[in-house]
């Protein structure tokens, strides 16, 4: 761990190489190559160091001496992603370097062989970003079944159609009360961005599902990916949706009518097999209303203060408007309470601010506060807590590594 | 002892290191856990796998790693510790050899470590506190020379040596930060150079990248010379080489053994040579790479030699004895019987040994691996 002057230790590193460069193998209209490309716009130019494990992300950027990655990217084992990823983000921690470690995995790596070491590296709450870029197959081995294939699919160890339903890793990872869970879809570009601009301004574990469409798996057209994304979405099988601290159910976007058929339809996949349409949509239906349940009343479902020891504190995810910041504060002071500190932060999206207020009251105003703060239109999500500020401190230097975006630096009123 | 191996690592500033416990490596985790380091974290995961997945990307990070384990938990780490090899990162891996299960059993075996022997990583062999202790901070400086860049599995017999209580002197911080710089390793993870590590290779290149492990193995007994040169200014003492032996000059018989067998071995050879008797000791201590001219060297003018192995190879024989033979190939005049005892624990007393010394000075030719008991 010698210091290196060259590296930096504690400066941003902003870099000119595309996260993801031409040349790469993938198959055209791979919806995990367009998922990288799109998690390089949302990284804003920042450096970061990849932990990808065996999958088709580690098969298609090349072979030695050449690679597609413009930034370091560490090929692990199949299950050792968190692992690694771990060690990585530990050491940038001691080392003081504000890169964000991200793990980009597929489904077999995410669900089925790594599901211990992710489960283990989730209720640690490593720092750690974890993408699962899911497109329902073991695709790099020539498309197996993997647990996150849905039902009625066919692979080629499933010919007649998988019997079993696909297994609900959000349901799992939002199980663990990770700081933050996510599902992304290639045809909401900015719900992906401003959610990986939550995920790099929160701290701790973080569990993004991308559903990724894979037309050498699902037999599509290379052309549908993004339209195949779209559908998923519309029909309510892929149900765009946040998790704060495991508690707090957003729905991002519901299902608007479109029929299930015609998701299916541009699939050859669901095409030849017993395939009971009406058993999925019941399947889907039934999805939707344990979601809907969770996400009742949000964000002012659960608003109850979490954490032991330290300063009371509000954060407040709100979106960026004239007069938010008047409002929000205006629910604070009607209710008494005095405001110690402000920290204002501008989301990469620049679309959104987190709002951080530092309060003096006991916990039950806090939450009737919360409450409150949680019904103005433009707040996304309100936290309160009770711990360390999460934003750089007023009285400090703003440490460069809470920055995720250099150009629009933490304002501290 | 294994407070030892736990303090070693703590004075060689392991920076990073998961761990898992198992029986009985346990007491090393405990202890790395037990006191913050001042710069440096443990992290309690999940499985050995993981043990060694957070070693590697702390080390490609540029952090010093370190772990532990033993038996099943060495098996279920296994491709991890390929992995490590081949990414060349110097993390030391602490084994207390046990049998594995199942069926269960916990005592002493060497077939756990021994099974990690294709593996891209060096192994030592140690008989003693001070020669774990000493062997660890070697191992640090020998896998992260320039010149070698491999991770190193350090071994002690599970219970037999890793319980036991033995005066140790344990160096202090000064001079452990005098003889162990910090780690510069040349390939970790740079911000202004990014590479990819683990990737795609090509059937050529991984020959020669496979080819390029054996010149960092074949660079180890001279990389290895300086160390222990450098260990002996620092600390006034030198721990030993790859076949520290014994009363090998004039000797008609050698045995070869590794780890605690070898000191009761060296009982042996103390006894018999009061009656007179030619008799010889060679340790084997590390077992990679496996020095082939060293040992020969060491083996002297033996024309008998008995190797002692707690390990078993089925379809086979002992692991050390086919290296043994293998080096001494072409060597006709010699006669190499292979003795498997103590697996699982069993104890090896001086009377075994003994009566292995006696059936070896009878035998007119060498015969098959010989499962090796009390009693005969
Ligand atoms: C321990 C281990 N078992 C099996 C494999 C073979 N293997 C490599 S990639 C892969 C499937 C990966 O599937 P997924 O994680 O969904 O990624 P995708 O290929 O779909 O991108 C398998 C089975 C391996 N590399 N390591
Ligand atoms: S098999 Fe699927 S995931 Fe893999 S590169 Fe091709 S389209 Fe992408
Ligand atoms: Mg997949």
């Amino acid at each position: 761990m010698a210091d290196d002057p060259a590296q930096g230790a504690g400066a941003v590193v902003t870099r000119s190489e595309p996260l993801w460069r031409p040349g790469n193998s993938a198959c055209a209209g791979c919806g995990m190559s367009l998922g990288l490309q799109w998690l390089d716009q949302a990284l804003h130019g920042g450096m970061l160091t990849l932990v990808v494990p065996a999958c088709c992300a580690v098969a298609t950027p090349g072979a030695f001496p050449d690679s597609a990655y413009g930034v370091p990217a560490v090929g692990s084992t199949f299950a050792s992603s968190p692992a690694v990823a771990t060690g990585v983000s530990r050491v940038h921690e001691l080392n003081d370097e504000p890169d964000p470690t991200i793990c980009w995995a597929g489904d077999g790596g995410t669900y089925d062989i790594g599901m211990a070491t992710l489960s283990a590296a989730a209720e640690r709450n490593e720092d750690v970003i974890y993408v699962c870029y899911d497109n329902e197959i073991y695709g790099n081995t020539g498309g197996q079944r993997s647990s996150a294939t849905p039902a009625g699919a066919r692979t080629t160890t499933t010919p007649a159609g998988k019997p079993e339903p696909k297994k609900d890793v959000m349901a799992i990872m939002a199980a663990h009360g990770v700081p933050y869970a996510a599902t992304l879809s290639l045809a909401h570009h900015d719900d992906f961005m401003r959610k990986l601009a939550v995920a790099q301004t929160t701290r701790g574990f973080r569990f993004l599902l991308l559903l990724s469409p894979c037309p050498a798996g699902w037999k599509s057209e290379p052309a549908d990916t993004v339209e195949l994304s779209r559908l998923a979405v519309a029909c309510g099988v892929f149900p765009l949706y946040e998790v704060f601290n495991g508690r707090r159910y957003r729905i991002n976007a519901r299902a608007d009518g479109t029929p299930l058929e015609d998701y299916l339809a541009r699939q050859k996949r669901f095409a030849g097999v017993a395939f009971d349409v009406e058993a999925a949509r019941t399947a889907t239906k039934e999805k939707w209303a344990r979601l809907e349940a969770l996400a009742a009343n949000f964000p002012t479902t659960d608003v109850s203060v979490t954490g032991d020891a330290g300063h009371l504190w509000l954060r407040v995810l709100v979106e960026d408007r004239p007069s938010v910041l008047a409002r929000v504060a205006g629910q604070v002071s009607r209710r008494g309470v005095n405001i110690e500190t402000v920290v204002v932060r501008h989301l990469p999206d620049r679309a959104h601010t987190y709002i951080t207020l530092g309060v003096d009251a006991d916990e039950a105003t806090a939450e009737r506060v919360a409450r409150g703060i949680a019904r103005l239109d433009a707040v996304v999500d309100v936290e309160p807590f009770v711990g360390e500020c999460p934003e750089p401190q007023a009285e400090q230097e703003p440490k460069a590594e809470m920055r995720p975006d250099p150009d629009t630096p933490p304002t501290v009123r | 002892m294994l407070a030892a191996a736990g303090e070693a690592n703590r004075v060689a500033r392991g920076c990073c290191s998961g761990v898992y416990p198992i029986t009985p490596q346990t007491e090393i985790m405990e202890s790395l856990t037990a006191y913050p380091f001042t710069k440096g974290a443990v992290v309690t995961v999940e499985s050995e796998h993981s043990a060694m997945g957070v070693c590697i990307g702390a080390s490609i990070a540029g952090a010093r790693a370190y772990t532990a384990s033993a038996a099943n938990g060495l098996l279920y780490m296994t491709e991890n510790v390929f992995a490590a090899g081949y990414y060349r990162l110097p993390i030391v891996l602490v084994a207390a050899n046990r049998t594995i299960g199942p069926p269960w059993n916990i005592w002493v075996d060497q077939g756990d470590s021994l099974a990690l022997r294709d593996a891209a990583m060096l192994q030592f062999y140690c008989e003693s506190h001070q020669d774990l202790v000493d062997t660890i901070l070697v191992a640090f400086r020998v896998a992260e020379d320039p010149r070698v860049l491999l991770p190193a599995l350090v071994a002690q017999d599970g219970f037999v040596l890793s319980h036991a209580l033995m005066d140790v002197d344990l160096p202090d911080q000064t001079q452990v930060d005098a003889f162990l710089p910090p780690l510069d390793l040349p390939h970790r993870i740079r911000r202004d150079h990014p590479r990819i590590y683990g990737g795609l290779t090509w059937p050529r290149d991984t020959q020669r990248q496979r080819e390029d492990i054996e010149h960092a193995m074949q660079a180890v007994p001279h990389v290895m010379e300086g160390v222990l040169d450098e260990f002996e200014t620092v600390f006034g003492r030198r721990p030993a080489g790859a076949f520290p032996a014994a009363c090998t000059d004039d000797a008609d018989l050698v045995i070869v053994a590794c780890n605690t067998m070898a000191r009761t071995a060296m009982h042996v050879v103390e006894a018999r040579r009061a009656r007179g008797e030619r008799v010889g000791l060679v340790r084997a201590k590390l077992f990679r790479p496996f020095l082939r001219d060293e040992l020969v060297r060491a083996l002297g003018s033996a024309r008998r030699v008995a190797v002692l192995d707690r390990n078993h190879s089925p379809g086979s024989g002992g692991i050390f004895w086919a290296e043994v033979v293998a080096s001494l190939a072409g060597r006709s005049d010699v006669l190499v019987q292979d003795y498997i005892v103590g697996l699982g624990g069993t104890d090896v007393p001086h009377a075994v040994i003994d009566a292995i010394v006696d059936d070896l000075a009878a035998r007119e030719c060498a015969g098959p691996p010989v499962f090796f008991e009390e009693g005969g």
